[in-house]
């Protein structure tokens, strides 16, 4: 073993120097002060940690404080903060960058989350940490800030990409990380490239479709440590025992109810839609069509009718797809969409303030106009929008509408712990969006239990849907753990 | 450390040694700044380069302090560990209190001999995947040799003067400066010598596995590859906080 040695000879000879020719000496109280100041400074060792005893106005959680110490102390600055949504991983990150700033430990940093989030991780980590950043707009000075804050898509630009890959980071955070989880994306092999000495990633949803989004998210931050090997098949138990230590050194979790809190309870409900005869007989038409057709992704088409008319016209007006006039014609023909149907019934017996969930945009007009037709007022709300409406849209929700229809991209960001009803009006593929879309309501300050309404119309794809989620759901409860009620338990 | 009372004092004497007078009201704490300290920490080079244009004094702020969190307002400064302020604050008191030569104030009517010391003091930075900072203030007499160990303490009970005082007068020294630092320096790397230093081997055991870790992967990664030694590396840095020569009969 060898330890380095570093002296300062260059301020012995600045001594000497300033010693022959009389200059800048200090009188006895300035030397004195000089000594207790630094004396005060001094931190002691990292296995008690500064920031917190910093920080008296802001309440730290025992599980947030638990994650910082591991992180800072065991697995020395490299982790994947995986709590549960709703459970304060900013918090936890902006604890860990105090801690490393206070000790002088850090100097540079790079943080990466999307545009929509920028402003509020830099009001956070002033208000909160005090700590000062900036945000990276047209002409960012990569070189001259010590603390920036920019989106993924602005930082991977060509003439940015090149400025960051040339300088050495002290500590790198990604929020929203899960979006990292390919490992041939353009975005992954940026973050690969920087030159980092600390690294966070963020996500409450390590795992998505495979076990391999795991794999690669890890070699991020201990590369080598797992291996392919490891994840191939974590169905396995034998491979799973083995994983779970070496996951502890990659990855921080809490569940909300491993947590000191008092968390509110979570209902899920399945709402079968059963089709009329027409609808029937549309869809298989629809499915024949798209087959003799070859139409590509058609799994889409079908998802689309399944929302709404308006989202499959959209499209296959968009798409141009060979003769569907005919198509489109008979699809005027049907009567008000079954699911949105649905959808009026629920939000009346609900009577109480409702997020509505739809992957599509077709879908999002047609259910506030049905809405409206029924006398229930309704907000849109996508994360397209800039953060001025977005607040806007908020508020307004909050204060005065019963029902937020939000697309998947509201999926992040936003805090809706006002409302405890969410219908998922249609579902993603992948359950670790479903997740997400719940930690809107379900998080720090809901006062009521959270009931969750899924949609599925039986015997199309969307019964599909529902078996690929709960097939999932079991490879993600192998690596992170209990989820939390997503989809009603089967029996 | 992080006491309040003992920063509050800092901070005090740090206004009072550069003139700045220190209103108290409760628990408000404002000072009234010299036109040298404005320039200094409160970031209006316009203002004062405009004053000077016109050939105007200029009207110091006055500054509100804050020594805890929960005191904090927009018109109030937060003096903290790490805070912009104290950060400002800090590196200014570090800066003029690094180097001196001082002389024992002593009463007499006798031709008294003061001994020359170099005291220095070390911040020592113990670095690895672990992190502790300490300080040693060592003194070395440049006649006889000898040295002591918390010299800063030891020489903090006397009084000091940047001139000598009525029929005190200095012995050459026998040791040259650079040989006293040189014999300090090596003191202070034997006493390190005798600790067991657990931490550093902890950090070189992960290093190696980290290492191994990334040998089965990716070899390519040469950046990679040097994060990951210098993340674990085992190192002890030494940084002068302040030193000098003292007088001393």
């Amino acid at each position: 073993m060898h330890i380095k040695m570093m002296t300062d000879d260059h301020t012995f000879d600045d001594f000497t120097h300033a010693l022959t020719q009389s200059t800048n000496l200090a009188t006895w109280e300035q030397f004195a002060l000089a000594h207790k100041m630094a004396e005060f400074s001094l931190c002691p060792s990292i296995d008690s940690l500064i920031a917190p005893s910093l920080l008296s106005h802001l309440t730290i959680l025992p599980h947030q404080l638990t994650t910082v110490k591991k992180v800072v102390q065991d697995m020395n600055g490299r982790a994947l903060l995986a709590d549960e949504v709703g459970l304060g991983k900013t918090i936890e990150a902006g604890l860990i960058l105090k801690e490393y700033l206070i000790r002088g430990l850090v100097k540079k940093v790079l943080i990466l989350c999307p545009a929509s989030l920028n402003h509020q991780w830099a009001e956070e980590l002033y208000n909160k940490f005090h700590i000062r950043t900036t945000i990276a707009k047209k002409n960012p000075n990569w070189k001259q800030s010590k603390i920036m804050i920019s989106s993924i898509d602005l930082a991977k630009r060509s003439q940015h990409q090149d400025i960051i890959l040339s300088l050495p980071y002290d500590l790198v955070i990604i929020d929203e990380a899960h979006k990292l989880k390919n490992n041939r994306t353009k975005n992954y092999q940026f973050v690969k490239q920087i030159n980092k000495k600390y690294c966070l990633l963020l996500t409450a949803t390590p795992v998505h479709n495979s076990s391999h989004d795991l794999y690669h998210l890890s070699q991020l931050i201990k590369p080598g440590l797992i291996t392919k090997k490891d994840v191939d098949h974590l169905a396995n138990d034998a491979n799973h025992i083995e994983l779970r230590p070496k996951l502890d050194q990659v990855m921080t979790r809490f569940m909300r109810k491993e947590t000191s809190i008092q968390w509110n309870q979570r209902f899920s409900y399945l709402i079968p839609i059963e089709l009329n005869e027409d609808e029937s007989t549309f869809y298989q038409d629809l499915l024949r069509y798209l087959r003799t057709h070859s139409v590509s992704f058609y799994h889409l088409y079908l998802r689309e009718w399944c929302s709404s008319h308006q989202a499959l016209y959209l499209s296959i007006k968009k798409n141009q797809l060979p003769d569907h006039q005919l198509i489109l014609n008979r699809l005027n023909t049907l009567n008000e969409h079954p699911k949105a149907l649905k959808l009026i019934e629920l939000v009346k017996n609900i009577n109480h303030k409702c997020v509505v969930f739809t992957e599509f945009r077709g879908t999002q007009a047609y259910l506030q106009w049905l809405l409206h037709q029924h006398g229930i007022s309704s907000v849109l709300y996508s994360g397209h929008f800039k953060k001025g409406k977005r607040e806007w849209v908020q508020q307004l929700f909050k204060d005065k509408i019963q029902v937020m229809i939000a697309t998947e991209a509201a999926g992040e960001g936003i805090n809706l712990q006002f409302c405890h009803h969410l219908i998922n009006y249609d579902l993603p593929w992948n359950p670790m969006r479903v997740e997400q879309r719940i930690g809107r309501i379900h998080r720090l300050g809901q006062q009521q239990d959270v009931h969750i309404y899924n949609f599925s119309i039986k015997h199309t794809i969307e019964d599909t849907i529902m078996d690929q989620l709960y097939k999932k759901l079991a490879i993600c409860k192998w690596v992170v753990g209990d989820l939390d009620e997503i989809l009603p338990q089967i029996h | 450390m992080m006491n309040h009372p003992s920063l509050k004092q800092l901070i005090y004497d740090y206004f009072n040694l550069n003139h700045c007078s220190i209103h108290t009201e409760g628990e408000k704490t404002t000072v009234h700044l010299t036109k040298e300290m404005d320039q200094l920490l409160m970031n209006r080079p316009f203002y004062w380069h405009y004053q000077d244009m016109m050939k105007q004094e200029g009207i110091p702020l006055q500054l509100d302090l804050s020594f805890s969190p929960l005191n904090r307002t927009n018109n109030n400064s937060l003096i903290q560990l790490g805070s912009d302020l104290f950060m400002k604050i800090y590196a200014d008191a570090i800066e003029k209190g690094r180097f001196t030569n001082l002389y024992q104030i002593i009463q007499t009517d006798k031709q008294t001999a003061l001994y020359p010391w170099l005291i220095i003091t070390v911040k020592i930075t113990y670095k690895g995947d672990y992190h502790e900072e300490n300080m040693h203030s060592l003194a070395i007499n440049l006649i006889k040799g000898t040295i002591i160990d918390h010299a800063f303490n030891h020489f903090s009970n006397d009084e000091w003067s940047n001139q000598i005082s009525d029929y005190c007068y200095v012995l050459t020294p026998l040791i040259r400066i650079e040989n006293g630092y040189q014999r300090i320096m090596k003191c202070l790397t034997e006493q390190l010598s005798y600790k067991k230093h657990i931490w550093a081997r902890y950090a070189y055991e992960n290093q190696q596995k980290h290492l191994a870790y990334f040998d089965s992967m990716d070899k390519n990664d040469e950046t990679e590859l040097e994060n990951i030694k210098a993340n674990y590396q085992p190192s002890i840095i030494y940084k002068i906080v302040n030193c000098g020569i003292f007088h001393c009969s």
